[in-house]
């Protein structure tokens, strides 16, 4: 059965939920205003949550954020943060995705208003679908790239910014009201380049939605944390969270360079530009801030051969990515990356042929495993196209790890 | 005291102690020119012990405002040409800057603006420029002074001693003679030993970010060992001078961690051991890094510097009974005036706000009804709390306070923790 994706106000959260029949569980996030204090997920019986069990899971799991921020109201320092003077831009980098771009684009245009700019890259997309879906939709500029590549897309958005702060929003992300302010509020100082946000799923309604967030959450917890190059390992960037939420300086540019266009979605690559950046800002020394408060939710793939892709298209864009780092950046750290991320297929491959209860699906782990086999050839394949591509007259940018343009 | 004559009222004397550097000084001084610094500022140049082309490289150009040269020979520490710069100023205002510093524009204007009258200490920023194709030692120390701008650039920051840093440093000149200057038997930290007893004297502190400048600093490994080493030095020294300060220095702390116990140990009762455990582990920082391991190269960076601070420490102050000796001598010290603020805690958090910021207590009495419960942030190194220390983004204080409600609720209502 289906688990139901629900919010509620801490105020809230002392009553029995109802209405839920046709779902199995609940997974349930609990706020006191803009602040995430509780995500834990519940059984639903007979259609409904019981109330008992709701309040203690909002106690054992929240009570100590609640009793902070009650505090903190006391004092008037409300979690509402103060944006003036932060001039951002909100960019969209799509294609063919016109419904999911409608439900984004309308989420975006709800968000509490600090004078953001709302960008749509359309990247490379096959028909008129997007440009019609901006037009719907007042004051989003648009934006048309026609090299295909989510980090060429996500250059473009880069430099077209008017905004100092680029926040970057998938198209099939759905942002929470606060959720820029929040990313704003993150940049703690000059040396923070990056801010990412809390992914929670928009619906699990499918078994292949529920096997997406049970494998490969995007949630990275409700802790605040600040990710500073000087002392944490440039290459554990996956609890840092994930390019469908996060925002860039547009400074970003100057000090790292731009993202690499050899990587990600619509290249050989699938995936990983976004932790190549992180990477990248880590080791010039950098921070990186997870903040949970900048909430967005992303619908996941509903059918299973698209989550089969999904998650192949993971283990392609890490290897691919530590490739780079090894064979451009000289980073041995890369090899021992890769081999724990061995270690950890082989390991999720034997608990699933021993059909252990919480092992992950047999085809997802084999997909996983060939993608990760993939990613060193994906990469060189991806970076003799982008040099084709150089030679018709555009430029590319593949950037060394470390340097800057 | 000498006062200040009536044409200087409201003006700044910038300080600049010097030692052979004729080309970063005279760049400094051209910032200042370039940046509308104008009469009546005056800028004082003292050459601590350096050869004449320091004195030449300032003559050769002409300045806005006036520019005197003190020499200063045989040469004696930047702590005396400070000192020195100081006696001689004519400015309202002492605004020392090392001549290592490229100010941001209108410096001088800016530390103005934040004195106006008010008697403050205002620490400008020395941040050090992010090194282009940095090695790890440059990064972390590039990044070791952005975290201590980070820490005091937070709305609700509560100064302590090793905040001030004198590399852009303004303090009112009636204040600095009251203070004495700089201690002229410290070749090192005379930074924090003034920050010490600015902080006894209740000096507010500001932090500015306008008011610093680029710190174009040369952090070669044999410099920062060395530094090091006199950094424990100091702190022995230090404690001397302030046996009331003791237990905020990190001279009074060990290491929770067994391995950093070790390192102290050896410092202390193996030095020529661990002397040369340093020369190994110095051309291992280089494999390190050329093999890219970042994590085991700030573990040995990190050991290397522990066992440098604790030599020079043992070395000063004679070992593990001299260290003894400060620990008791700091323990039987007249301590100096604290003002305590009793905090009930069942009072609210705004009236709790007004009485810091009428009482400006240094240490926070907790108690609830009749029943003390304690102390909370009795750290002499750091200035008299504030309301706004109440505010600051970490929110230290505030979760303290929510913790200490929580268990004083607890002891006075057991049964509270269990009632459905």
């Amino acid at each position: 059965m289906a688990t139901a994706v629900l919010q509620l106000d801490a105020s809230d959260s002392s009553r029995e939920i109802g209405g839920l029949q046709s779902y199995g569980a609940a997974l349930i996030l609990i706020r006191r205003g803009a602040v995430p204090v509780a995500l834990f997920t519940l059984p639903v019986t007979g259609g409904r949550v019981d109330g008992r069990a709701l309040r203690s899971a909002v106690a054992e799991q929240g009570g100590e954020r609640l009793v902070s921020l009650e505090a903190l109201e006391n004092l008037g320092c409300s979690a509402a943060l103060s944006l003036e003077g932060r001039a951002a831009t909100v960019a969209v980098c799509t294609r063919d995705r016109p419904e999911d771009l409608d439900r984004c684009l309308t989420a975006l245009r709800a968000l509490a208003s600090t004078g953001q700019e709302l960008l749509v890259i359309d990247n490379a997309s096959g028909g008129d679908g997007t440009r019609l879906v901006v037009d719907r939709h007042p004051g989003v500029r648009y934006v048309r790239e026609d090299r295909p590549g989510l980090d060429i897309a996500r250059n473009r958005a880069l430099r077209e910014a008017r905004g100092e702060i680029v926040a970057f929003c998938d198209d099939d992300a759905v942002p929470d009201p606060h959720w820029l302010g929040a990313l704003l509020g993150g940049f703690d100082g000059p040396r923070t380049l990056c801010v990412t946000g809390l992914t929670l799923p928009l619906e699990l309604e499918t078994a292949a939605q529920e096997c997406f967030e049970r494998t490969n959450a995007f949630s990275r917890g409700l802790d605040r944390r600040r990710f500073d190059g000087a002392a944490h390992d440039p290459f554990l960037v996956g609890r840092i969270g994930a390019g469908v939420n996060m925002a860039l300086r547009k400074s970003v540019l100057d000090l790292i360079g731009p993202f690499d266009e050899a990587l990600d979605a619509g290249t050989a690559t699938k995936s990983g530009g976004d932790h190549d950046m992180f990477t990248r800002i880590l080791l010039a020394g950098y921070c990186i801030v997870y903040e949970p408060g900048a909430i967005s939710h992303h619908r996941h793939r509903r059918d299973w051969q698209g989550l089969r892709d999904t998650v192949r298209g993971y283990g392609t864009g890490v290897y691919a990515q530590l490739t780079k780092h090894l064979l451009e950046g000289r980073e041995p750290r890369a090899i021992g990356i890769a081999l724990g991320w061995g270690v950890a297929q082989l390991r999720n491959l034997l608990r699933s042929l021993a059909k252990r209860p919480d092992a992950p699906p047999l085809d997802l782990v084999l997909g996983e495993m060939r993608g990760c086999l993939a990613g060193p050839h994906a990469y060189r394949v991806a970076k003799r196209r982008l040099r084709v591509t150089s030679v018709a007259g555009t430029r590319p940018a593949t950037v060394a790890p470390g340097a800057r343009q | 005291m000498s006062t200040t004559p009536k044409e200087w009222r409201g003006t700044v004397t910038v300080i600049v102690p010097t030692h052979d550097r004729p080309v970063s000084l005279v760049r400094l001084i051209r910032v200042l020119a370039n940046d509308g610094t104008t009469p009546p500022c005056e800028v004082l140049v003292v050459a601590d012990g350096c050869t004449p082309d320091t004195a030449h490289a300032v003559a050769a150009e002409r300045w806005p405002f006036p520019v005197r040269v003190l020499e200063q020979q045989p040469s004696r520490g930047p702590a005396i040409a400070r000192n020195l710069g100081a006696i001689e100023a004519r400015g309202d205002v002492l605004l020392f800057i090392d001549d290592d510093i490229e100010p941001f524009g209108d410096v001088v204007g800016e530390h103005r603006r934040l004195h106006d009258g008010r008697p403050l200490v205002v620490i400008g920023a020395p941040r050090a420029p992010r090194p282009r194709d940095a090695g790890f030692r440059e990064l972390a120390g590039w990044a070791w002074w952005e975290q201590q701008f980070e820490r005091m650039r937070r709305p609700g920051h509560r100064f302590g001693y090793d905040d001030v840093f004198t590399g852009l440093l303004s303090v009112p000149r009636d204040f600095w003679q009251l203070l004495g200057g700089f201690d002229s038997s410290l070749r090192c930290r005379e930074d924090f030993e003034l920050g010490l007893r600015l902080v006894r004297r209740r000096a507010s502190f500001v932090f500015s970010e306008a008011g610093g400048g680029w710190h174009h600093e040369n952090r070669s490994g044999d410099r920062l060992v060395r530094r090091k080493k006199d950094e424990g030095a100091a702190d022995v020294a230090i404690a001397r001078l302030h046996p009331w300060a003791f237990r905020s220095l990190p001279l009074s702390r060990g290491s929770p961690d067994p391995r950093a116990d070790f390192v102290r140990r050896v410092a202390f009762d193996w030095p020529r051991l661990g002397g040369f455990g340093v020369r190994i582990a110095e051309r291992l920082l280089d494999v390190l890094e050329a093999l890219r391991m970042r994590r085991a190269w700030r573990r040995m960076q990190g050991g290397v510097m522990y066992f440098a601070y604790w030599r020079g420490a043992a070395a000063a102050g004679g070992g593990w009974a001299g260290l003894e000796a400060l620990r008791v001598a700091a323990a039987t010290a007249e301590p100096p005036e604290r003002r305590v603020l009793d905090v009930d805690l069942e009072q609210d958090w705004a009236t709790l706000e007004r009485r810091l910021d009428e009482t400006r207590p240094d240490v926070l009495g907790l108690r609830i009804g009749d029943m003390h419960l304690g102390h909370l942030l009795d750290d002499p190194g750091r200035e008299p709390l504030r309301g706004a220390h109440l505010r600051s983004p970490t929110y230290e204080l505030v979760r303290a306070l929510t913790a200490a409600r929580a268990i004083a609720s607890l002891r006075s209502n057991p049964m509270g923790a269990t009632r459905p």
